[in-house]
């Protein structure tokens, strides 16, 4: 129900509602984000957006804000140290035949104090996909974790 | 054609006209190759049958298990359809399988007794064939479904760990 309102709350943002919320710029940006996103269709369209969610000790969400992930290559700020729930939503629409569909990639990340992460963010012909790795020597790639793992206190500081 | 009409097609293809659905993995292996638009692809993978198996393992469930919602509507009718997927993987030594189920919550009347978690939509199976490759076995439904096979084909050959939309299907 949580994921289904939030993919609710981020087809609003890109229904270009108003209320959005841009997410705030921060002086350290940990997260460089690559896009690549294509219908393989001339007649239809994908758009990608990044919606940050605070996390408290209790697993409850507070929005912070979305990023259009419009570019090839975005910088983002997260809080290191403190657990967030990123949910990177693609929306695509059909210009023949009005349809129109979201799907989302939530989980949950705490970046580490001095880190930054590289991700990868994609949706081509209908497969989407979402890869972060720590940079540095390992290149570890983060596990997706839903909000489950919070409530399990299993945060994902972890590698694949 | 509509999505209830695509449903209603394949549900009556997977019981292959007969008189009840698949109620199992085993039995779906079985019934559905040769029915009313179901394909059977074979193809070969240079990844043992472990890591096609830990592919799926990692990837299907995120990926697959999931409900959703497909409206549609035109002049005088509005249809709401609620679909929710289930993905069961198995692996052992010598075998990896990943079974996808389709339950409709709503907007379908279900004509056959399916098994609790819905009908079989795919059943894939990699077994051994030599030391580091195995054969990979996706039987499912022909049309509609492109982005879950090429998904499927994907992990099974390590390619991407990609996830199909899955509102694109059916």
């Amino acid at each position: 129900m949580r994921a289904c309102a939030l993919v609710l709350c981020g087809a609003g943002l890109l229904a270009g509602c108003g209320g959005t919320i841009r997410y705030p710029e921060a002086a350290e940006k940990n997260l460089h984000i690559r896009i690549e996103t294509s219908s393989g269709s001339a007649f239809s369209s994908v758009k990608a957006v990044l919606g940050v969610h605070a996390v408290d000790a209790r697993c409850g969400l507070k929005y912070e804000g979305m990023v259009a992930l419009d570019r090839p290559q975005v910088q983002v700020g997260i809080p290191a140290d403190r657990l967030s729930y990123l949910v990177f939503e693609f929306a695509s629409s059909s210009f023949l035949g009005g349809s129109r569909g979201s799907i989302a990639y939530e989980t949950l990340l705490r970046p580490r104090v001095g880190r930054s992460y590289e991700v990868r963010v994609s949706y081509k012909n209908d497969i989407y996909d979402v890869v972060i790795r720590e940079r540095g020597k390992a290149g570890r790639e983060i596990d997706r974790a839903g909000l489950a793992a919070c409530r399990r206190q299993v945060v994902p500081s972890n590698s694949r | 054609m509509t999505p209830r009409l695509a449903v209603l097609g394949a549900v009556a293809a997977l019981a292959g006209c007969a008189t009840r659905m698949p109620q199992t993995a085993e039995e779906f292996r079985t019934m559905a190759p040769g029915g009313f638009m179901i394909q059977v692809q074979s193809f070969e993978v240079k990844r043992s049958t472990r890591e096609v198996g830990e592919t799926f393992r990692r990837r299907a469930p995120e990926c697959l298990n999931m409900t959703i919602r497909t409206t549609s509507s035109s002049p005088g009718s509005y249809q709401v359809i609620d679909a929710a997927y289930k993905a069961t993987v198995i692996t052992r030594s010598d075998k990896a399988e990943l079974h996808l189920q389709q339950k409709h919550l709503k907007g379908v009347i279900t004509v056959y007794q399916e098994p609790a978690d819905g009908h079989y939509l795919f059943v894939v199976d990699a077994v051994p064939a030599g030391a580091r490759a195995s054969k990979v076995q996706i039987i499912g439904p022909s049309r509609g479904y492109d982005a879950v096979v090429r998904a499927i084909k994907a992990w099974a050959d390590g390619s991407s760990t990609g996830c199909p939309d899955m509102t694109k299907i059916g």
